[in-house]
């Protein structure tokens, strides 16, 4: 082919590429994030269909909850009351939060006498209604103020994600103009779920912003130090943009949000996009050096054709990787794996079209030293063969036995975080945010409401609270037992049970009649059968809420036997559940892309015991990795877990470049020269992926540490497996060219 | 190899578009229309929320009442009794003429054009003497302006039967 014809197809090529990577990267600006925490649970899981259950029979019990602490006044101090009022009426200007608002400590109650001047049942309660609620009554003191007694707190029913924003900024607002009338007075404090979640996603947000141009800049100065030379570098960051800008466009266009595990997906498509494009302008800069007299084209499209099987064989093992996360049916963990493997798959694309058409246009220098080849020097060996290796096995893999699991949404802030100071203080003044809802349906047709059965209820949530991990509960015997004493005299001590059907009947209407009919949906279905019991547990964490939920289901049995069948759910189960369920199917998905791994290289090949090699070279670089974190007390949970599945799909790829390397025309092998790629592949990958361990999300930042160790045990173990050149792939280069004038 | 790649790649993929968005849970309600008036106990300060739905005095208290009774509305019934709960809402009971009779102690109006006010004690309110579900028992209802307030509104028997 002529070379104008070549370089105008190459031309065309360019212009589509980057019109398509254009339009795709319009649609970025609509990505949205959001974080949920049932994304991570399999769809199948018991705790979804126990919550699915839960909501539709008590309805949904997500709030938004509002604490407002005095400095030094108390909350049956009447000046405090007039202020928290003042709040509470502030907040519900806005008519919309009206309606989904719950004032737990100055609603209207009952008042037994007339009330001159206020001809209804429900009055605004006095102080010394307040205090003696807080002596004899159950929800009150837990519920509505603060164990310090100087926190009021009152709710908003959360809607949606998006709302309890929106709401956070009108109660922020509703704050400010009390703060003007009592400077210095009081401080709001804003909890919730939600607010977790919603302050996840933001951090995710700042985390991008911020990590994804360090990614860029720290890639782009490894790769001009690598080659000594702006081209590779620019050219290698613009097709790693483009790979980024089209993978996020089809998340978007599919109808996918970013994610916590999502969010990550630019910085690994960037990194890992590098790696081919370490070993393409490698090969280029060793073409040009054994072939001066070629043309562009032909350099640039025999470099391509020579890495072609490595980069191939890396890219398809790295997306195996990512792919195997397609396997458990977990829909973050799914959309990750698509996410990701589209992007290594798109950066492949773009290193085997657009690259080699943009150097069949413009020069590329004659590259750096070591990149050229036969520069002298034997393969790297020493510190890779004997003792050490043993060494490092027998030292570290034992700490695999130290391994443990722990997670939990807070893990994912900085202990600063006003976020995490909320949430501790929230839980140190009241239930705490995380709670086991435990629905207890009755299979022998007697109603909860009777009086020995609701007995058994309040026996149990008795034992229930004494436990050290649980900081309260909420039954229906709490509602019956709070209105007895509510309808009689302020003095008297807490009412037992009551002794008839009849009465707890009589008791529970006084709360429709009272416009309160929510906190008796909330707990006991229509038919009697069914209740809910809601345990607060005091951490989100995988540990506590694995022991409270074992002693809990345990308590059931002995209160209630078989006479009751127990449904678990609640965002403290949740949490148990898919810490656990993400951790083992990594661990699937983990073995799954190994062995696929393996087969697909065994195919490719033809040679099942190099192919084996590899895979062995890169598990025991894992193995190494966990040991290291065993001992260092590094605990895995959802997104430190990940870097397993990193771990193979991209330390894989350096064993896969040795395992496979090519030999030149001469026959002579480039053990070196491809030892030297792995390792500025090392560099550049380690350091790339490593700006995820500057995250503000410890989490990640974990992660980012582990990957960084992954990389370095993975190209370590890639020179260990492979000391010596013992297969040469024949290099396919075009025929030389004479050169263009 | 590249066949290999490309296969999987489109099996793959193909999975991957089958991936489905994650949409939000949504927020469930337990109760049923007409059992619970939101906000629960609004704020004890706060003026009532008007809106433009209400035509009249007796359609707004309709809007803000509790049905006393769970039990579907029986259309026959030509009394309607609204005892004020709180500042801003109200229980509604809708009872036969005999009952509200009994409830006064005294024969009530054949028909109202606006509302007859009365008043009941709150300590009254507390017991269920005639064991009907509802607090309300025969001579509950005093002519008088003190303790909580109560509307009676009536139609004449063929209204009520129409309605």
């Amino acid at each position: 082919m002529r070379p104008y014809v070549f370089r105008a197809l190459a031309g065309v090529l360019l212009i589509l590429v980057l019109a398509s990577a254009g339009l795709l990267a319009l649609r970025i600006p609509r990505l949205r994030i959001r974080v949920q925490d049932f994304e991570f649970l399999p769809r199948t899981s018991d705790v979804l269909a126990a919550d699915a259950e839960i909501r539709r029979t008590f309805g949904s019990d997500d709030r938004l909850i509002v604490g407002l602490e005095s400095r030094r006044r108390e909350v049956t101090d009447p000046a405090f009351l007039a202020d928290f009022r003042f709040l509470v009426e502030e907040v519900a200007r806005d008519p919309n939060l009206r309606m989904l608002l719950l004032d737990r400590l100055t609603r209207p109650r009952l008042q037994p006498e007339a009330v001159a001047g206020e001809p209804f049942l429900l009055h605004a309660p006095d102080p010394s209604w307040i205090a003696a609620a807080l002596r004899s009554t159950a929800l009150t003191r837990k519920l509505a103020v603060g164990k310090s007694r100087r926190v009021g707190f009152f709710e908003l029913a959360a809607l949606s994600p998006t709302g309890v924003r929106s709401t956070e900024e009108s109660v922020r607002a509703a704050f400010a103009r009390l703060a003007a009338r009592r400077p210095g007075e009081y401080t709001l404090h804003v909890v919730g779920r939600h607010v977790v979640l919603n302050g996840l996603g933001q951090t995710i947000f700042e985390d991008l912003r911020r990590l994804l141009p360090w990614s860029f800049a720290i890639v782009f100065v490894i790769l001009l130090l690598t080659f000594r030379s702006l081209l590779p570098a620019v050219v290698a960051i613009g097709e790693v943009g483009m790979s980024v800008a089209c993978t996020m466009g089809i998340l978007q266009w599919l109808g996918h949000d970013l994610s916590l595990m999502t969010a990550v997906v630019p910085v690994l498509v960037t990194v890992l996009g590098i790696a081919d494009e370490i070993h393409l302008f490698g090969e280029l800069y060793h073409l040009k050096a054994l072939h001066p007299h070629w043309s562009r084209p032909a350099l640039a499209w025999g470099a391509a054709r020579n890495v072609f099987f490595a980069v191939t064989a890396t890219t398809f093992t790295t997306a195996i990787g990512f792919f195997a996360f397609l396997v458990p049916d977990v829909p973050a963990l799914r959309i990750f794996g698509a996410a990701a493997g589209m992007g290594v798959c798109m950066s492949w694309l773009f290193t085997l079209l657009f690259v080699p058409a943009l150097l069949s246009l413009i020069p590329a220098g004659p590259g750096p030293r070591w990149a050229r080849g036969h520069q002298g020097g034997a393969a790297l060996s020493s510190p890779f063969r004997n003792a050490v290796p043993i060494a490092l096995t027998l030292l570290l893999l034992p700490g695999i036995f130290r391994l443990r699991i722990d997670d939990g949404w807070t893990r994912n802030f900085s202990p600063e975080h006003p976020i995490v100071q909320h949430d501790r203080w929230f839980r140190g003044e009241s239930t705490g945010l995380y709670q086991f809802d435990l629905l207890l349906e009755r299979l022998d047709a007697r109603p909860w409401t009777e009086p020995d059965v609701l007995r058994s209820l309040d026996g149990l949530q008795a034992r229930i609270d004494v436990l050290p991990v649980v900081t309260a509960s909420v039954s229906l015997a709490d509602l019956v037992r709070d209105r007895a004493w509510e309808l009689g005299p302020l003095d008297a001590p807490r009412p037992a049970v009551p002794g008839s059907h009849a009465e707890v009947e009589r008791l529970l209407r006084t709360y429709r009649v009272f416009n309160e009919q929510v906190f008796v949906t909330s707990v006991l279905d229509r038919e009697r059968a069914r209740t809910r019991l809601m345990v607060f547990t005091s951490g989100d964490d995988y540990e506590t809420s694995t022991r409270a939920g074992e002693s809990l289901e345990r308590l059931v049995r002995e209160v209630f036997g078989d006479s009751v069948r127990l449904t678990v759910g609640g965002s403290a189960e949740r949490g148990r559940v898919l810490i656990g369920a993400v951790v083992s199917s990594q661990g699937q998905s983990v073995v799954s892309s190994l062995v696929i791994s393996w087969l697909a290289l065994w195919l490719a090949s033809g040679d099942w015991r190099r192919a084996l090699r590899c895979v062995a070279a890169n598990a025991w670089a894992l193995a190494l990795v966990l040991g290291l974190a065993g001992w260092a007390g590094l605990s895995l949970g959802v997104a430190s877990s990940c870097f397993l599945a990193l771990g193979i799909g991209v330390g894989l790829d350096y064993a896969i470049h040795l395992a496979f390397q090519p030999a030149d025309s001469d026959g002579q092998s480039m053990l070196r020269t491809v030892q030297l790629r792995v390792l500025a592949n090392v560099g550049a990958v380690g350091a790339g992926l490593g700006v995820l361990a500057f995250s503000s999300n410890p989490a990640i930042a974990k992660l980012g540490l582990l990957i960084v160790l992954s990389m370095a045990a993975s190209g370590y173990a890639a020179l260990v497996f492979f000391p010596a050149a013992t297969r040469r792939r024949r290099v396919v280069a075009p025929e030389p060219e004479p050169v263009a004038s | 190899m590249t066949l290999l790649f490309l296969g999987t790649l489109v099996l793959v993929a193909g999975q991957a578009f089958r991936v489905p968005p994650l949409q939000p849970i949504p927020f469930v309600h337990a109760w049923r229309a007409g059992e619970q008036l939101l906000p629960v106990a609004v704020p004890a300060g706060e003026a009532p929320v008007e809106t433009a739905l209400a035509r009249s005095p007796l359609e707004r208290l309709r809007e803000r009442a509790v049905e006393w009774n769970p039990s579907p509305r029986q259309p026959g019934l030509p009394c309607e009794i609204f005892l004020r709960i709180s500042r801003h809402h109200w229980a509604r009971l809708a009872v036969s003429r005999g009952r509200l009779a009994e409830l006064l102690g005294a024969e009530p109006p054949a028909a109202t054009r606006g509302p007859v006010t009365v008043g009941v004690f709150p300590r009254d309110l507390l017991e269920d003497r005639d064991g009907d579900g509802d607090p309300l028992d025969p001579g509950d209802l005093r002519p008088t302006a003190s303790g909580v307030e109560a509307r009676l509104y009536c139609v004449a028997d063929a209204e009520g039967a129409r309605e």
